[in-house]
This record gives structure tokens, C-alpha cells and sequence, in this order.
């Protein structure tokens, strides 16, 4: 017994050894091959998963659903009345960008998709959405939900692609507080207690004063996320202790519990006049 | 026949792993249904069907994630081995020896994980919402194994693949 134990536990080793030691090119096809066989399973799961979601939300937010409607049609009032002043804006825009000779430039296109599946060991911050090359998401894709910016695209097979999200230590943007332009480096924090994305962003000017509530956005530096795309907001400021720089925590609006599509986008070149 | 009831067993548990959400109180912890998997077959099958299938579950739970191909394997095939080693002075068929294995279990791979992950500083998280993941790991192993490991003991009979202990005692 003890001698059949010790051989499979050395065919055991030899196998870890021979899968440790793969060819990152043949390690990625195993991988590929996996997620494209298990998908179709993970999106007959999280479409049952989300009618129950679904069902049992409709039951207890019945009686709720009156205050909601009224919320929502005042919400619908209040952004009419600013589309209908950006449009105005727009007008302008193009006039001025027409006689200083710049080619407009074009509004992002967005690739919807559905989240299909999270990181099975449960310490990665990623997503898996049912959308891959075929649709045309590639690496390094920036990723937003209607709340914001959640993380950009990391590996992509034919029909999926998996999401880092802002939360995961990996993830860096370069972002930029709203109001008052300031830079800083934002790097991912693990989610809040209720699930939000928590970052942190770092090396701000120490001379620019922050306030909590401040909006943050992309600043499109780095090459990877457009800028303006909103990150979050500032939760709370401090100061490093060499008092070189101050650094603050960024709470997103989104909750990755409860998102069920986000958005790939697929950033166009904004052309300029020679 | 086996190998098709082993690909498919694996695929649908990989599937909710990956799938359904994680739990607030429980750390984000998931539950561990391809471990449960593993259990099975540490403790009614013999080794060798227990070796393929837990590296090719580590395979899968790997392929998943974004741990290198190999590591579930050796964490997935040495819980495996380990207690089919013990099986003989375990109640195989109780529930709470296949809680106790399941809590055992997760938490004995999730410290591992952690262990894995902070030494490349690639755990965002702090001290205290880590020890409730461990807790939280034990919990839901606890939770998921029993079932898992029932579902496929009727997988079994209703195919005929009747474990050892039964086939010696008729």
C-alpha cells in the first residue's frame, strides 16, 4: 500500500513538473482551450443565477418598485435637461475645433457584454465576459459599466476574455482628480466591505488640495485607457510620511456583486491637422 | 465511460465554481465544489482514477484562473492522496467526515494560495479580511463537499460504479 502510494505520489510530482515547465505558448492554448469549453456551461449558469436574482428581487422589491419609478422618471427629467445643454455645447465644440482645422473626433465604440464567470480560487479581482477575439475585444481594452471605469481586458480567447479589475493590486491607471487636474498613479486595493472597487491614488502634487467626494478620471496617459473615463471617488486624503506627496483612497460607484454586463471599449485615434 | 462521467462531472463543477457569486460574510470565499470532486473520489475509487482526476481538475481550476498549469494540481492531488492514505480508518459514508474533509481541505488550499500569492505581494487585502477568507474557505467547504460528494455517490450507483467498500460487503 505505502509503496503504490509512494508512485503515485511521484507520478503526481513528475506530472506538476512537466505542467510547471510547459511553454508560456502551450500553457496559453491549455488555458484558451479550457475557457472556451467551459463558457457555454458558465453562461447556462449565471443566466439561471440571475432569473433567481431576478425573481427573488421582484418579490421583495414589490412594493418598493412605485418610490423607484418616480426616482427614476425625475433622474430621466434632470438628464434630458443636460443632454439638451451638452448638445449645445457640442454645437460650439465643433464650430471651434472646425476653424482651428482638428478633425472631429469620434465617439468611443462600445462592445456590450455579459459577465459569465469570476476567478474559480477567489483571490483574483477578474471577470469573465462572453466576448473574445472573434468580437473584436483584444488585451488591453479598457472596461466600464454604466457607474465607470471597472479594468481592462488581460487574455483573450476566441469567444471570452477575462477582466482585471481596478481592484487588484496589478491594475495601475494613470488618473487625474476632475476639478482640479492633478495627476496620480492609481493601483488596486481588493474590494470594500460592500463590495465596491477600492484603489488607491498615489504621488498627488501635495500642494493641490483634495476634498472627499472629488471626482476622479482617466487621464488617457499610459496608452491603454482613453482619458475622462470616471474611476471613482475620493473616499479620503492623506499625506505620506516624507510629506513629499499626498495620496487618497478612490471608492467606485460600481459594485462588482451586482454587475451583470459591462462594456469593452474599443478606443478610436483621434486624428489631428498636420 | 468513465472518462466521459469524469469530463463531465468536472466541466459542470468548474462551471459553478467559476460562476456563482461569492458570499459577503464568508470573505468572498467560493465554494469549493471541484475539491468536493476530488474527495470522491479519494475515498470511494482507487488512487489511480483519483490521480487523473485531480490533475486533471487542477488543470481546469487553473486554466480558470490565473495560477501557473500545475498548482492546483499538486494541492488538488495531495489532498487526494493523503486521505485516500486514511480512508481505511475513516467513516467514508458520513456526512460529517465529508464536512470535516471539505473544511480541512479548503482551508488547508486557500492558506496555501494565500501563502503563494502574498509572497509575490499579489494580495491586496488586509490582515483581517484575510483570516475571515480562511474561516469563510472552511466554511463554505464545509458546506459544498457533503452535497457534492452525495450527488456523485448516486451518479455512481446509477451507472453501476459501485466503490469498493460495497462490493466487498456483498
Amino acid at each position: 500500500m505505502r509503496d503504490k502510494q509512494l508512485m503515485y505520489g511521484l507520478v503526481v510530482a513528475a506530472m506538476v513538473l512537466v505542467l510547471l515547465n510547459l511553454p508560456a505558448s502551450v500553457a496559453g492554448a491549455v488555458q484558451s482551450f479550457v475557457r472556451e469549453t467551459v463558457a457555454p456551461l458558465q453562461e447556462v449558469v449565471s443566466g439561471a443565477w440571475s432569473s433567481v436574482r431576478e425573481g427573488a428581487s421582484s418579490v421583495r422589491g414589490y412594493g418598493g418598485l412605485m418610490a423607484e419609478n418616480k426616482r427614476l422618471s425625475e433622474k430621466a427629467t434632470e438628464l434630458e435637461a443636460r443632454v439638451r445643454q451638452l448638445q449645445g455645447l457640442e454645437q460650439q465644440n465643433v464650430s471651434l475645433r472646425a476653424q482651428l482645422g482638428f478633425k472631429r473626433s469620434q465617439s468611443m465604440p462600445l462592445i456590450a457584454c455579459a459577465i459569465i464567470g469570476r476567478d474559480p480560487d477567489g483571490w483574483w479581482h477578474t471577470l469573465r465576459i462572453n466576448k473574445g477575439a472573434a468580437d473584436g475585444v483584444a488585451t488591453n481594452l479598457a472596461v466600464i459599466s454604466v457607474d465607470g471605469l471597472i479594468g481592462r481586458t488581460i487574455s483573450v480567447s476566441p469567444h471570452t476574455a477575462d477582466v482585471l479589475l481596478l481592484s487588484d493590486p496589478t491594475c495601475q491607471v494613470s488618473a487625474r482628480i476632475a476639478r482640479t487636474g492633478a495627476f496620480g498613479v492609481l493601483t488596486g486595493r481588493g474590494p470594500n466591505w460592500q463590495g465596491q472597487v477600492v484603489s488607491r491614488l498615489d504621488y498627488i502634487n501635495k500642494n493641490v488640495e483634495i476634498v472627499e467626494g472629488d471626482e476622479v478620471v482617466t487621464s488617457g496617459l499610459g496608452g491603454v485607457f482613453p482619458g475622462g473615463l470616471l474611476v471613482g471617488q475620493v473616499d479620503r486624503v492623506y499625506t505620506d510620511r516624507s510629506g513629499l506627496y499626498q495620496y487618497a483612497d478612490i471608492v467606485s460607484k460600481a459594485s462588482i456583486g451586482q454587475l451583470e454586463y459591462v462594456f469593452v471599449v474599443r478606443t478610436p485615434r483621434e486624428e489631428t491637422s498636420p | 465511460m468513465r472518462i466521459v462521467v469524469l469530463l463531465f462531472v468536472t466541466l459542470v463543477a468548474a462551471a459553478l465554481q467559476a460562476t456563482l457569486p461569492t458570499l459577503r460574510w464568508t470573505g468572498h470565499a467560493t465554494f469549493p465544489f471541484l475539491l468536493g470532486v476530488v474527495l470522491h473520489y479519494a475515498l470511494t475509487h482507487r488512487a489511480s482514477h483519483m490521480v487523473v482526476a485531480a490533475l486533471w481538475i487542477g488543470i481546469l481550476d487553473d486554466g480558470l484562473g490565473r495560477m501557473p498549469l500545475g498548482v492546483s494540481s499538486f494541492g488538488y492531488a495531495t489532498c487526494g492522496l493523503l486521505v485516500a492514505y486514511y480512508r481505511e480508518s475513516m467513516a467514508v459514508r458520513a456526512w460529517t467526515t465529508h464536512m470535516v474533509l471539505g473544511a480541512g481541505g479548503s482551508l488547508v488550499m486557500t492558506i496555501a494560495s494565500w501563502l503563494m500569492l502574498a509572497k509575490e505581494d499579489l494580495v491586496a487585502m488586509p490582515w483581517n479580511w484575510v483570516l475571515f477568507k480562511f474561516a469563510g474557505s472552511a466554511l463554505t467547504g464545509a458546506m459544498a463537499t457533503p452535497v457534492v460528494i452525495a450527488l456523485l455517490h448516486r451518479l455512481d450507483r446509477l451507472l453501476g460504479y459501485v466503490p469498493r467498500e460495497e462490493a466487498h460487503a456483498s
